[in-house]
């Protein structure tokens, strides 16, 4: 098995070096990535939507339905996650006094304090910061998802402002139908599916794409978050029968310390 | 001798500084005998010659901005960001090296003592 | 076109890749892993591919970790040994 991953790596690898050096220059016109389809992008996403970011334009305007593809598949396997793993983990609805044991120490508990709100205001802005700088949804949600597992990580499994397993499903679902639900929208104003333009505000029509975008990213965000956070909290909530055990050995250990 | 070849002195300094405590941090890690040893001179020299360095770059991209008479609020604003991200590292790299001290601590790890050294150097 | 420090961090992804197949634990393991993505990262970030290096830094190098660490520590003795 090990000589196989050995034969994986080294060809990769092999395959790595032959291929990185006939990637052209950054920016090159002749280039083929640049010769298709890119021109249009760069010639009309700024008018288009008022976007100077292309990737967003691409990823969430041009190219939508891949963008509604992956936020779903990225939904399903948060789902999976809890079908497999949640079943020998059942919900406590109601945190017992051994829950609240964490990792934590007063310096862990002061700089968690003090990070946390500094990330999540950092994935805010990355979020809406998206349209103009490298960004957007899936990073934004990350992010999010990030600063609430540092503090389950610090303060204890349970804490983490009540998004506890059943919210973090109900975040993911719902990120994933705002997307489907901007798309629903233009289409009940007799139009194509996710075709931002047509959506109803009252603004020029590059602005409507802008919003639609804007939209799109909030319900990617959080999707990704959701799900996170959902994976993050089957993988780490551990079987009933062993936390006793564990809980003991904890304290123990505390108290040979201190 | 204008003010930003002043600048680019303090900037060399502290670029030397950061060169000079992260190499010290690595020797540290490479020749201290425990975990607990190696994660005193990583945590410390680390802090500090990323800070220094981090610091000079933000002071060297205000120079740059003096030097060339550009517009000044591109480069601040550069300078606030790296700012930023020391600020993030003063805070989490330390915490990190405690966080990492108190669970070797608490899985067991015993600390290396001069016991253990004596005992190194009579068992050649 | 190929640049020296593009040519030092593709060398730097096959050592780093090896050496976590090599490590004799799968916590090291999984913490040369985040090395890797962390160095894929900046390589993508070499490369002018920012979104992606974003999204590799956040999701690579720190979610992927902490579920990583979170699944070992939920597996059993034997099921780390097995996988040894």
């Amino acid at each position: 098995m090990r000589s196989l991953s050995w034969i994986a790596v080294l060809f990769t690898g092999v395959v790595l070096f032959y291929t990185a050096p006939s990637l052209p220059p950054i920016g090159d016109p002749e280039s083929p990535a640049s010769s298709h389809v890119s021109p249009y992008y760069i010639e009309n996403s700024v008018s288009d939507m008022a976007t100077p970011n292309l990737v967003t334009t691409v990823v969430t305007d041009y190219r939508g339905y891949d963008t509604l593809g992956e936020t779903t598949v990225i939904m399903t396997a948060g789902l999976a996650c809890l079908l497999i793993l949640g079943f020998w983990t059942p919900m406590r609805r109601h945190p017992t006094e051994t829950d609240r044991l964490s990792f934590g120490s007063p310096v862990l508990d002061a700089a968690a304090r003090l990070l946390v709100p500094y990330i999540l205001l950092f994935a805010l802005y990355v979020l809406f910061h998206g349209h103009h700088s490298p960004g957007g949804g899936f990073q934004g949600g990350t992010l999010l998802a990030a600063g609430v597992i540092l503090v389950r990580l610090v303060r204890g499994r349970d804490c983490g402002w009540g998004v506890d397993r059943e919210q973090a499903v109900r975040l993911a679902c719902s990120g994933a139908f705002l997307y489907y639900a901007v798309g629903l929208i233009t289409m009940l104003m007799g139009h194509l599916f996710l075709d931002y333009s047509k959506l109803p505000l009252p603004l020029t029509a590059a602005m409507r794409r802008n919003m639609g975008i804007l939209g799109v990213e909030i319900g990617v965000t959080v999707a990704v978050a959701g799900t996170m956070i959902l994976i993050f909290d089957c993988l780490h909530a551990t079987p009933h029968e062993d936390r006793e055990a564990e809980v003991s050995a904890e304290r123990a250990g505390a108290e040979g310390h201190t | 001798m204008s003010l930003h070849h002043l600048l680019d002195v303090f900037v060399w300094l502290m670029m030397a500084g950061g060169f000079f405590f992260i190499v010290a941090g690595i020797a540290g890690v490479l020749r201290l005998p425990d975990f607990y040893t190696r994660l005193h001179a990583q945590g410390k020299c680390d802090t500090l010659g990323v800070s220094l360095m981090l610091g000079g770059l933000a002071i060297r991209e205000v120079a740059h901005g003096l030097e060339h008479g550009h517009d000044m609020l591109g480069p601040v604003l550069t300078a606030l960001k790296i700012l930023g991200i020391l600020f993030f590292i003063l805070l989490a790299n330390p915490t990190a090296t405690h966080a990492l001290g108190r669970a070797a601590l608490y899985s067991g790890l015993k600390p290396w003592t001069a016991e253990d050294g004596a005992a190194e150097d009579s068992t050649p | 076109m190929m640049q020296p420090l593009d040519t030092m961090f593709l060398a730097l992804l096959i050592v780093i890749a090896v050496a976590a197949l090599e490590a004799g634990d799968l916590l090291a393991a999984v913490i040369l892993f985040g090395a890797f993505s962390f160095f894929s990262a900046t390589f993508y970030a070499l490369v002018g591919a920012l979104d992606v290096a974003f999204t590799e830094a956040a999701l690579g190098a720190v979610i992927a970790t902490v579920f990583f660490v979170s699944a070992i520590r939920r597996s059993s003795k034997a099921a780390r040994k097995r996988a040894r």
